[in-house]
């Protein structure tokens, strides 16, 4: 694929020294930028003028000119950025170099890319622009901020070229025996959309939605007994959040594959657009709540090579979910797109010995572990079951333990560690004996998986 | 098998710690509770019964011996073995763990060294992967045995470094 000519931002693209074509954010960055900080303003002033009749009262004022502030702030920043910052994206490289205060040029290494990610904030959504996230792994990555629609997605094509040409050249690696005819243009293929129905159901079938309930009926007695509608409306205001931020967020969620990587769109009122690429996969874990087995639906969630520990950061939580609610057959369909090999029926389930009863008392049939010839499986928990799958590719080191009480039992427990994320794999409280033998079969069958990643 | 042997690296046999080491444990526990439980018996000699800073000070005794008591085996437990791709580490004495790094797993090892341990003469060598679960850190060896160790970890690690 060649460099899409002219770029559809070609009014804001000037031919630099070099003869390459250098682009700019969009004009319009600084009315982004400034935007959610306006909306405050007027989110305060509203709410003032609601609660207390009146508008202009002291400290409402005084919250919203020091918004007002930070919206000039945004606005001229978001000017100066539009001024200062030039990208060149072509065949040799992608550069985004800004010459404010600090000059600064970055250089990104096509091999480096991890994943690139569109976001569409709501303002910028109604402006038509985009924000565009390139991540290398470590060191945050780089973001483009604000390109319009077309040009995100003409960037993240151009960019996603690039990767596989240059991949292409190194020698393969072990799951893209298909990258070699993997044409980076190929046309999308749908895998997986989460119809509403499914959405709806498994949020308001769930654990979270119970506990959500149940809080939102202590405020109602509570309301009822205090006689103070505020406390109702606060409940009704925190479930109602509640569930948007479970719909909202995976509305219209689709996946689909265009030559290797896997792209995922969601979102009502910010679409947010990912590529994610199944060898950067290190492992997957299928849950389902105790509730979900009524509605038999599960999800997915992936450790990503550079997503880091999703625990310490809510949105890239949100990011390592591959599949927020999807029947089986989904979810096989995933794992496959993931990693075409699997075959979970194949893999033979061991269950704990009879006397890991002591330690595990309520949730003891729910520990089962098995180990492929290409991965090991383990499952945990009654209220929440977690399969986690980690491919002996992807095993980073590993480790055998054992706590007192498991001393006296005469258990031991297995720990296979990847890179950060929201999978762990622990296949707790095997005989000890088995689990040493166990454990060292592990590693000498990760060492042999070592060998052909390369 | 006893419980020892199930958490020995198969084969080889392991090194232990510098004896250094042991020396600064038993240096530092009674130093590091001692202040713990002075600050706590201060405490409780303002704000609470007038009997409390002598149970503080008798439990303090009794925690300091056993935690001394307890030092010398919790030396011997660790232990650590360079084999030909990986390098095992097994310590704890009640919570036991053996763990296997392969060295082309390694990113980086560290050796560092405190004010404390290099009057001992000691550093502490850190393997980290890209797992947090599966850094690990044998401290106690002798300041050169340690950038022995890490230049030998580091130099097989970039032999064999796999693809994550």
């Amino acid at each position: 694929m060649t460099q899409p000519d002219p770029p559809p931002s070609s009014a804001s693209g000037s031919v630099g020294p070099s003869g390459k074509m250098l682009e700019r954010p969009s004009p319009l960055t600084g009315v982004a930028r400034s935007g959610i900080a306006l909306a405050a303003v007027i989110v305060v002033l509203g709410r003032e003028f609601l609660e207390r009749g009146e508008l202009l009262s002291g400290s409402a004022v005084f919250i919203a000119a020091a918004l007002g502030v930070v919206a000039l702030i945004g606005g001229i920043s978001g000017l100066i950025t539009w001024r200062t910052t030039t990208f060149v994206a072509d065949d040799e490289e992608f550069r985004v170099e800004k010459n404010f205060i600090n000059r600064s040029s970055s250089r990104v290494d096509y091999t480096k890319v991890q994943a690139i990610d569109i976001q569409q904030p709501f303002l910028a959504r109604l402006l038509g622009l985009a924000k565009v996230h390139i991540d290398v792994g470590s060191g945050g990555g780089v973001e483009l901020a604000y390109l319009t629609r077309d040009r995100a997605e003409g960037l993240r094509a151009h960019l996603l070229v690039q990767m596989h040409r240059v991949a292409g050249n190194l020698p393969p690696a072990p799951d893209g025996a298909e990258r070699a005819q993997a044409i980076p243009s190929a046309p999308e293929e749908r895998l997986v959309s989460v119809p509403t129905r499914n959405l709806l159901l498994g949020t308001a079938v769930s654990t979270g939605s119970l506990w959500a309930l149940t809080i939102a009926a202590l405020f109602l007695v509570g309301s009822i007994l205090t006689r103070s509608p505020v406390t109702l409306a606060a409940a009704v205001l925190a479930v109602a959040g509640w569930l948007w931020n479970q719909t909202g967020k995976n509305w219209g969620f689709t996946m689909t594959r265009s030559g290797e990587s896997l792209h995922i769109r969601r979102g009502v009122l910010s679409t947010v657009t990912q590529a994610v690429r199944p060898h950067r996969i290190q492992a997957l874990a299928i849950r389902q709540d105790i509730l979900q087995r009524v509605t038999g639906l599960y999800q997915v969630s992936v450790t990503v090579l550079g997503y880091g520990d999703p625990i310490h950061d809510e949105a890239r939580a949100k990011n390592a979910v591959v599949l927020p609610f999807g029947t089986w057959d989904q979810v096989m369909t995933v794992l496959h797109a993931v990693w075409p090999d699997v075959d979970l029926g194949r893999i033979h389930l061991h269950a704990q010995p009879r006397r890991a009863r002591w330690l595990t008392p309520i949730s003891f049939r729910t520990h089962t572990w098995g180990i492929g010839e290409d991965f090991v499986v383990a499952q945990h928990g009654l209220l929440r079951q977690v399969r986690a799958i980690v491919p002996h590719r992807r095993m980073q080191s590993a480790s055998l333990e054992q706590g007192p009480l498991q001393r006296r039992l005469r258990l031991a427990a297995i720990s296979i560690h990847t890179t950060d994320g929201p999978v762990r794999l622990t296949l707790s409280h095997l005989d000890e004996h088995e689990a040493r033998v166990v454990f060292l079969e592990q590693l000498d069958r990760a060492r042999r998986a070592r060998l052909t990643v390369g | 098998m006893t419980a020892d042997e199930l958490f020995d690296p198969p084969g080889t046999p392991w090194q232990g710690l510098d004896p250094n080491y042991l020396k600064l444990k038993l240096v530092l526990i009674p130093l590091v509770w001692g202040v713990f439980f002075i600050v706590l018996g201060v405490a409780c000699h303002f704000l609470a019964p007038v009997w409390t800073p002598l149970a503080v000070a008798a439990v303090g005794v009794v925690w300091i011996a056993w935690r001394m008591w307890r030092a010398p085996r919790a030396f011997r437990r660790w232990g650590f073995a360079e084999r030909d791709e990986d390098v095992y580490v097994t310590h704890g004495l009640w919570f036991r763990t053996l763990q296997c790094v392969p060295y082309g797993r390694m990113q980086l090892v560290q050796v560092e060294s405190g004010p404390v341990e290099q009057r001992f003469g000691i550093a502490t060598v850190q393997m980290i992967t890209s797992s947090t679960a599966g850094t690990v850190s044998i401290p106690g060896l002798k300041a050169a045995d340690a950038a022995a160790l890490r230049d030998r970890l580091i130099a097989r690690g970039e032999q064999q470094q796999a693809g994550i």
